[in-house]
């Protein structure tokens, strides 16, 4: 902001918006009425054009100052700028002529003079039209109107039909181009709605590599090499809540991973014309570049699945097995996928079969501590969607295990206090996604674990607590206990 | 969220709210959804008031070992070498700069930095620092996310405990267990899903009182029920001698129907709350005596918690009835345990304290870990504030206090969606300011509901005009300790 305009300006500046509707609305009314008094029908209309042309003047008369003092401010690109400054003052002169015809032709009534009127009346409701489109314009950003426009429509307007603005995915990582392919459609879609030629907030426009060079009212915008000191990470990393913080409170924010990249971009010397290739990538950079692939390169499978859509459940079957004595309840709002919980007093034989109907969605279920036998794992294949399940403390043994074999998404298994062993866990080798399996206090060895783990490298096994020694604490003060 | 208990019978002021918001109109969807374990609670299927939770939830159980008093961060997990190289020299008036001191040292002269007697080392794959005193929770330093960056606003024991326990100094705020326990619901009918085990402190440890674990303005059934060691575990819960159980059961039912009478006429929600804990009681009176029984805990469960584990009363008994509560399904067990408040005497008292945890903490990550339970069980370690780096009193070669010390001070949590080998934030090298990521006591408190699935912005009852929340009006999640 110019140190030279006072706040009190930029105070009364700021009501512009507040009050120019008021002329639209009143001018607009007044016009319509004339219109409309012409008719015999409605003849008795006429005594009010007047006082509303007048309140619709006056008030076109002050937003139009007030606006003045608003684009005292800056923040604005200059060509639409004045082109909706001088429509609005446009708008405001015309109504000032119309109203002084208007009183004329009440005074004297001649043809001329009327016609004089109707046409001032018109190019007003015009200009005014004109000069609210742009303030639009330059508040919502050119494209505002057209932006979601069908494409049937665009060609009908004779605009280009309009790209999927989809993130585009990375094909070739190593030679895509570090500027034009990861950061500039970061700053594309987070900064340039508001620091472009049209809308120059903090005198800073950020569409171009020249742009960007140039940097805004505070200067460089980055030093190569430098993040920690470069005004644009600065102002990203300040907290939320700050005045200074960008993008402002309210806006879309950065996600952490943009950030990283940022700065990472930044430290390799803002580079504009390297592949990534050329720059060193640290390991944590990697992972997040991968995303860029793929989204979900850094997700296991069940979390993908998780992540996924699924169709909810009929209330009225939740309410029944509510009813039969399951808690099942969703995992979280807006989330489909099931967790339910068997009660310990009860049995998974007989209870696990009322779960058909929710197959689709149940992903979490714990029997642990419960009455239940191989009988009730016979059930088990139909819940292709498990990620966990509970059997600790339960009746089952080697032969029910060969009914967890196809459940894809099984990440964790709980087996502690049962009656299994290393031929039964062998069954478990082709579930690719399983990382906890827990043995204690069954009949498995270390032997028989291994055996499972050469076809799981991944799976973590606990078979219970070893060396857990009585430690002597040594102490350098000798004390008296 | 609705305060109203009892759904059956709808108050004008609910049946205007619900219907003008068109939310479930006069079909109150709760008359509708049958299978609830506790009369007069919220409407998810466990009866907690969200329904369903804001996120999936990484900690389905919480085990919060509190130690009241203040642990000295010094002597136990914040290593200082500098503090050791300079003990006797001034505390330089730069590191102090505004910090309010307690009555206790505000009128010393001289602030001499006290470097600690025990020795540090490294430990695990995580290389974290843990000293000597705890040669078992290093075992499992591993298991461990150290947050070293802990701040409070309260400088002496009362606020400050009842801030970290109900998110404001002053008192009459729910606890953190009262939240969980009407915002989440009970996964056991039989049991309180907030349970509390108060452990015998040693002589002149601070006082800890029943507004801690109180329910504050959420209806009092979601208050802590504290268990205690021998003969009743819960007071008043067993039948007189001569009383038959079958009696008992009918003068519940008359009393239910008195209840449901004078219900009738004022529309007390607490009376529909009376109902269901005259319920609840009932019940516990089976589950109780079978929950406190650690007779056929087998040895070397005993052995792993320690020698004072046999002992009822003992923090390592409570940390084994902590785990067989947690099995049965309680949501939160508020564990107290006094005895850190040394102001002289530092070296010795320490060493004793810290012994008489060290073992069954670091056994209670071990045996929920082997029983799966520590995938989405959290566990909790960690006092109302930190202590000085300087002595209180006279300083001399193996004999020092240490004063309240709000500024920073170290907490370990494990398990439950926390990020395990990992130390977050850094004090200085003086130990008296915090250098890096400080986490405040709403931080904390925003990252453990968070954990539970629960937004803490949105976790709110509305009380005197205003809604409530357990962060007040501040608290931001640690992303960066959640796994």
């Amino acid at each position: 902001m110019e140190q030279t305009t006072s706040d009190l300006v930029l105070f009364f500046g700021r009501f512009h918006p507040l009050i120019l509707h008021l002329p639209i609305g009143f001018l607009l009314i007044a016009f319509l009425l004339e219109i409309l008094s012409r008719f015999k029908s409605f003849a008795s209309y006429q005594p009010a054009v007047g006082f509303i042309l007048f309140l619709g003047a006056i008030s076109a008369i002050v937003a139009a100052v007030l606006g003045l003092m608003l684009a005292q401010g800056g923040g604005y690109g200059e060509e639409l700028l004045s082109l909706h400054q001088w429509l609005g003052i446009g708008a405001a002169l015309t109504a000032v002529v119309a109203l002084i015809l208007h009183w004329q032709a009440r005074k004297q009534a001649s043809p001329k003079l009327d016609k004089a009127y109707i046409s001032v009346l018109s190019v007003m409701i015009v200009v005014l039209m004109a000069a609210g489109h742009y303030g639009g314009s330059l508040t919502h950003g050119s494209d505002y109107l057209t932006q979601y426009m069908p494409n049937p429509l665009r060609t009908l307007a004779g605009l280009e039909p309009r790209e999927e603005k989809k993130a585009v995915l990375i094909t070739n990582l190593p030679e895509a181009q570090l500027y034009h392919d990861i950061i500039y459609p970061i700053l594309d879609a987070r900064c340039v709605s508001c620091h472009n030629p049209e809308k120059r907030k903090g005198e800073l426009e950020m569409h171009t590599v020249e742009a960007l060079l140039e940097g805004g009212e505070n200067g460089a915008l980055f030093e190569a090499g430098n993040p920690a000191e470069s005004h644009m990470m600065k102002r990203i990393l300040l907290p939320e809540e700050d005045e200074e913080h960008m993008p402002p409170d309210g806006k879309s924010q950065l996600t952490e991973e943009q950030i990283e990249l940022l700065n990472w971009w930044i430290a390799e010397g803002a580079p504009f014309d390297k592949k990534v290739a050329q720059v060193k990538v640290s390991e944590d950079i990697q992972n997040v570049l991968n995303t860029l692939v793929d989204p979900n390169a850094n997700k296991t499978e069940v979390e993908i699945l998780l992540a996924s859509e699924v169709q909810a459940a009929e209330e009225q079957t939740l309410s029944q097995l509510q009813t039969s004595g399951v808690q099942v309840m969703p995992l979280a709002a807006q989330v489909n996928w099931l967790q339910v919980r068997i009660p310990m007093t009860a049995s998974g034989d007989s209870l696990v079969q009322t779960l058909s109907p929710v197959a689709g969605q149940l992903t979490w279920l714990d029997m642990g501590d419960t009455q239940t036998t191989d009988e009730a794992l016979a059930a088990i294949p139909q819940f292709t969607k498990l990620t966990r399940l509970h059997l600790e403390n339960t009746q089952v043994t080697d032969n029910g295990l060969q009914h967890l074999k196809d459940l894809p998404y099984l990440e964790y298994l709980n087996l502690y206090g049962t009656e299994v062993s290393d031929e039964g866990i062998q069954q478990l080798k082709d579930l690719k996604n399983l990382r906890k399996l827990y043995l204690w206090q069954t009949k498995a060895t270390k032997e028989g674990v291994a055996q499972l783990q050469q076809a799981l490298p991944q799976l973590e096994v606990n078979m219970g607590i070893e060396n857990w020694g009585v430690v002597e604490a040594d102490s350098s003060v000798a004390l008296n206990d | 969220m609705s305060d109203y208990c009892h759904q059956d019978i709808v108050s004008r002021r609910d049946f205007l709210t619900k219907s003008t918001l068109g939310l479930g109109g006069i079909a109150l969807s709760s008359l509708l959804s049958p299978g609830k374990l506790l009369a007069g609670t919220g409407s998810s299927a466990n009866g907690g008031t969200l329904d369903p939770l804001h996120y999936a939830p990484k900690a389905k159980r919480v085990i919060y070992l509190f130690q009241s008093g203040g642990p000295s961060q010094m002597e136990l997990f914040d290593y200082k070498p500098l503090l050791n190289k300079k003990t006797g020299e001034e505390l330089p008036a730069s590191v102090r700069g505004e910090q309010r001191l307690t009555g206790m040292t505000s009128n010393q002269k001289s602030f001499p930095l006290a470097g600690s007697v025990y020795n540090f080392q490294q430990h695990g794959q995580s290389g974290a620092w843990v000293s000597e005193l705890m040669p078992y929770t290093a075992q499992v330093a591993d298991e461990l996310c150290f947050v070293k960056s802990m701040y409070t606003e309260a400088i002496n024991h009362d606020p400050a405990i009842t801030f970290f326990q109900t998110g404001s100094q002053q008192n009459g705020r729910p606890s953190i267990g009262s939240w969980a326990s009407w915002g989440l619901g009970s996964d056991n009918k039989n049991l309180p899903s907030f349970c509390v085990l108060l452990s015998r402190g040693r002589e002149g440890g601070q006082p800890l009182y029943a507004k801690l674990w109180g329910s504050g303005f959420l209806p009092s059934l979601h208050q802590g029920v504290q268990f205690r060691s021998g003969k009743d575990p819960v007071l008043y819960l067993n039948d007189p001698p001569g009383l038959k159980k079958n009696s008992r059961r009918r003068m519940l039912d008359y009393l239910k129907e008195l209840h449901s009478i004078q219900y009738e006429k004022v529309k007390d929600p607490e009376i529909s709350t009376r109902i269901a804990q005259y319920e609840m009681a009932y019940r516990m009176q089976t589950s109780v005596p079978e929950t406190m029984d650690i007779s056929k805990e087998p040895d070397y469960i005993y052995d792993m918690y320690g020698p004072e584990s046999r002992i009822p009363g003992t923090f390592s008994a409570n940390c084994l009835l902590a785990r067989r509560l947690i099995e049965r399904d309680v949501k939160f067990v508020q564990l107290y345990h006094q005895g850190w408040d040394q102001h002289g005497n530092l070296p010795k008292d320490i060493k004793i304290q810290a012994k008489s945890t060290d073992q069954a903490s670091a056994a209670l990550v071990k045996d929920l870990k082997q029983r799966g339970l520590l995938e989405d069980t959290l566990v909790i370690w960690g006092g109302e504030f930190g202590r000085t780096n300087y002595s209180q009193g006279r300083l001399t070669k193996e004999n020092y206090g240490r004063d309240h010390h709000p500024r920073c001070f170290t907490m370990w949590m494990a398990g439950g969606g926390i990020k395990k080998g990992l130390t977050y934030g850094e004090t200085c090298e003086f130990g008296y300011n915090i250098a890096k990521d400080p986490v405040h006591v709403h931080d904390f408190q925003a990252t453990l509901l968070h954990l539970m699935g629960v937004d803490h912005e949105k976790l709110t009852f509305k009380h005197q005009g205003r809604r409530f929340r357990l962060t007040d009006v501040a608290g931001k999640v640690v992303n960066d300790i959640i796994a």
